[in-house]
């Protein structure tokens, strides 16, 4: 029992992650119908900006870790709401319900990301210090503190952004641009400017998605390849647009994973995982909870 | 050799009993009906009577809930459109039913992929098919391009193509001036006295519809209200009292 | 002049024979290995980009195309090394399989649609990807090696290459312009309006995907014999967004777009080998200012550049005639 209580927790650490980072690019798929493929270099951008900020905070200044971390923390989501914002509206904007043209632009953008962040960064690995440290005994399995406080947060945002969507302005307008967008634009939603405001959220989330991943991994600018991949799953099974089918399908391929590679290694389980998703497409391709696709 | 008088020939189609809800407040309630051949029957009725559902129904776009489609013979029900279609029953729609980025001439062309198979005898077929249609001078152009009335004819050519023995015209008039519909419906006659095809006609024109069918049917609510010669159904009160309303 | 309309100039065809030509020439006579490596790239990768355009015309991205060049790859070099094959029966059995592959691939997924379709195609590479790396019998992680041409083919390796991309990419196009090309586009275009017609949809989107996987099987056992090693991360899903970065840059348009596409980049590819942060970023780069400026790629510019040209003769020529009028009546403008 206590194992499987510790895979359970795991299922919670690693699918937190992948819950804010699928939810950025469900939303971004949902209401501009747009594949952001260099997705991953926000969260690679954020996971090493901190990672290399923090030394420089906490050493010469000594500034306390936590601190250095906020700061740097808040920055760096600053610092890619503006760039994506610059993104869209240089040139996704252009290619909005274009799948091949978003999806070969954010390739070129996604090469150039990668490009600029190893000659910035280099490509070896760095690490911050964690901001809690120690592991906490739950139920009988042994939880890492520094990954309960990514839990926390990733159900703290994924609520606040369920608020957002449901209650706000921008929420309603972002649900109504995904249904249909003519008909949003008639009732006087300025599309250009909502598409905007859900790319740079989406985008955020992959920030903070980033930044709260950067003390438990070693930060490279490599990392995003192995999470986009596992995101667009996600985001397919889910249903494309879905914010809850996004977190079932996080948890999903988690459990697939923490279960999987327990008792088979990672490898099978990522076959399991693609093989689900094939299944799905080919059954459902609405995925948990998308809307309802056209199929010949 | 000629039928004799009061006898009537082997339908080409015939419904029975179709019934059935289609979304929303489109039913159909325990229709039948015959098609004879080589006639031209007028399907009309006020807006919702169900005549878009009757036709996606007997061309299989559609499946209802009870009943049975006979088309030549053969047992139908519940066959998909591309089944019928190989029949023999060709239709055109509403809205697209062009290839909007391609020529003219390739859009007639694909209308005869099913039936014919040699380079030469499509490319006969596309060029009688169009002649028929008015449309030989603009085979090169788009037909995206194209003014309403002429991509109106080239969705009928396309359905033509394959010269079904059952044509099926689903609003061939709408958004046509004057003109254009006399043009319209001189083709459709041509096409029944020169190649013998049957064709059903759903419109809301009435009195062009009056004016090319041999027999009118008039639906009301799903129903059949009213089935017989031009004349007839003029005459008929149901009618009357159907598309004006009661006090009329 | 509706874009289907428009003939094949004659002029394009003789050029297109000339650089072809010229290729081959080079590909028999250098002995520089580079040159003969970088000759056989392009041709392969011109190929490859092509098969992916090819499934395109039926309104489908195939992702998959890595995945059965991966597997006729994997087929051809199990059966060279392990089993002697002959050359040319290998790259036969490799092209075989690809297309039995992907018939099964199309039955089961050809029903869906659009990014749907496109998704199914990147994790059916990625599944690919994991077998191969979890599978002993194909060499798992390090894959297999000593994929050897015959001692007879020396020095004939890059010309074969090239004139078998060639023919390929000839027969595409010819497929393309006939009469079940334009079934593939009219599909595109109207699926429905086809089904309606009597046409067997899924039967032809599959033919579609299965001629266009033989051609890129093709591509995956040459790769096997130019390479000489294969391994999993060669025929990842990386590959075909590379053949569609190729196909875009080039022109969707026309097939000889997917050539120019991939000569173009992959001269860059390699005039950037060895600084690889500016590699990336003068390849995104390129890939971002050809989508936002040139969105209908390198033919896309050339066609406006050659309706401009037209455009101007005609208004030269006309206000010339004008001035002509206005002379001859004795006229003067004001």
């Amino acid at each position: 029992m206590g194992l499987f209580i510790q895979l359970l927790f795991n299922t919670l650490e690693i699918g937190s992650v992948y819950v804010l980072f699928s939810l950025g690019l469900t939303l971004i798929f949902g209401t501009m119908k747009v594949i952001n493929f260099a997705h991953g270099q926000f969260f690679a951008t954020t996971a090493l900006l901190i990672s290399s900020s923090v030394p420089m905070l906490t050493g010469p200044l000594g500034w306390p870790v936590w601190a250095a971390y906020i700061a740097s923390f808040l920055a760096s989501i600053v610092l890619i709401g503006v760039l994506s914002v610059g993104l869209y509206l240089t040139s996704f904007y252009r290619f909005t319900r274009d799948l091949l043209g978003s999806f070969t632009l954010s390739l070129g953008i996604l090469f150039i990301g990668q490009g600029i962040l190893l000659a910035l960064f280099g490509g070896a690995p760095r690490s911050t210090p964690r901001l809690v440290s120690g592991d906490i005994t739950v139920l009988g399995g042994v939880v890492n503190s520094q990954r309960l406080l990514i839990f926390i947060v990733a159900v703290a945002v994924t609520i606040g952004l369920n608020m957002l969507v449901q209650r706000s302005r921008i929420g309603n307008a972002l649900r109504a641009v995904a249904d249909d967008y003519e008909a949003a634009m008639l009732q006087g939603i300025r599309y250009r400017r909502i598409s905007c405001y859900g790319f740079a959220l989406g985008s955020v989330l992959a920030a903070v998605a980033g930044g709260l991943i950067a003390p438990l991994v070693s930060a490279a600018p490599a990392i995003s390849d192995d999470y986009l991949v596992k995101a667009f799953i996600i985001v397919i099974v889910g249903g494309l647009g879905s914010i809850p089918g996004a977190i079932l399908a996080s948890f999903l391929i988690a459990a697939i994973e923490s279960f999987g590679g327990y008792y088979f290694d990672l490898t099978s389980a990522a076959i399991v995982s693609n093989i689900l998703v094939i299944l799905f497409l080919l059954v459902r391709p609405r995925g948990f909870m998308g809307q309802a696709v056209k199929v010949v | 050799m000629s039928t004799p008088v009061g006898e009537e020939k082997e339908p080409l189609l015939a419904a029975e009993g179709i019934s059935g809800h289609f979304g929303g407040l489109k039913a159909l309630n325990n229709l039948s009906f015959k098609v004879q051949p080589g006639e031209v029957l007028g399907l009309i009725g006020p807006n919702g009577a169900g005549k878009s559902t009757t036709f996606n129904v007997i061309s299989g776009h559609t499946r209802a809930t009870r009943g049975r489609i006979y088309f030549r013979g053969e047992d139908v029900t519940g066959l998909r459109a591309t089944m019928i279609s190989r029949r023999g029953f060709g239709r055109t729609f509403q809205h697209s039913s062009l290839l909007r980025s391609m020529s003219v001439y390739d859009n007639i062309l694909v209308g005869t992929m099913n039936g014919l198979r040699d380079h030469a005898s499509r490319h006969r077929r596309v060029l009688e098919t169009a002649e028929l249609l008015g449309l030989e001078t603009m085979l090169d152009q788009t037909a995206g391009a194209l003014p309403h009335g002429r991509q109106r004819m080239l969705s009928i050519a396309i359905a033509f193509a394959s010269r079904p023995v059952l044509l099926g015209l689903d609003e061939p008039l709408t958004g046509l001036n004057s003109t254009e519909s006399n043009f319209a419906i001189a083709i459709i006659r041509r096409i029944q006295s020169e190649c013998g095809t049957t064709i059903i006609l759903v419109d809301h024109n009435m009195h062009s519809v009056m004016g090319i069918s041999n027999r009118i049917m008039v639906l009301n609510y799903g129903e059949l209200l009213a089935s017989g010669t031009p004349a007839e159904i003029r005459a008929n009160p149901e009618v009357i009292k159907a598309y004006l309303g009661d006090g009329a | 002049m509706g874009k289907s309309a428009r003939k094949p100039s004659r002029t394009g065809a003789y050029i297109v024979a000339g650089i072809f030509a010229a290729v081959l020439i080079y590909s028999v006579s250098t002995q520089n290995r580079y040159g003969q490596s970088f000759v056989m790239w392009i041709a392969l990768n011109s190929l490859a980009a092509a098969c992916l355009r090819f499934v395109l015309l039926i309104g489908e991205k195939n992702v998959a195309t890595a995945a059965f060049m991966g597997i006729s790859a994997y087929a051809t070099a199990i059966v060279t090394v392990n089993y002697g094959w002959p050359f040319i029966a290998s790259i036969l059995l490799g092209s075989v399989v690809a297309g039995v592959g992907s018939y099964l691939f199309g039955i089961v997924s050809l029903r869906i649609k659009g990014p749907y379709f496109m998704l199914i195609g990147f994790s059916f590479t990625a599944l690919m990807g994991l077998i191969y790396t979890k599978w002993d019998y194909v060499g798992s992680n390090a894959g297999i090696v000593g994929i050897y041409a015959p001692p007879y083919m020396d020095g004939w390796l890059p010309a074969l290459v090239v004139t078998l991309c060639g023919a390929w990419l000839l027969a595409l196009y010819l497929c393309e312009r006939s009469s079940l090309g334009k079934l593939f586009q009219a599909i595109r275009d109207n699926d429905s309006l086809v089904a309606s017609v009597g046409v067997n949809i899924i039967s032809v989107k599959i033919l579609c995907l299965v001629i266009a996987s033989v051609a890129v099987g093709f591509v995956g056992s040459l790769t096997a014999f130019t390479n000489t090693i294969i391994s999993p991360p060669d025929f990842q899903f990386s590959v075909a967004v590379f053949l569609l970065a190729y196909v875009m840059i080039g022109g969707q348009s026309h097939i000889v777009g997917s050539v120019l596409g991939a000569a173009m980049l992959t001269c860059l590819d390699q005039a950037l080998q060895g600084h690889s942060e500016w590699e990336q970023i003068v390849f995104g780069g390129a890939i971002v200012t050809s989508m936002l400026f040139a969105p209908d790629g390198l033919i896309g510019l050339w066609t406006r550049f050659v309706e401009r040209l037209a455009t101007a003769r005609w208004n030269t020529a006309s206000s010339a005639s004008e001035n002509h009028l206005s002379r001859g009546t004795g006229v003067s403008k004001q």
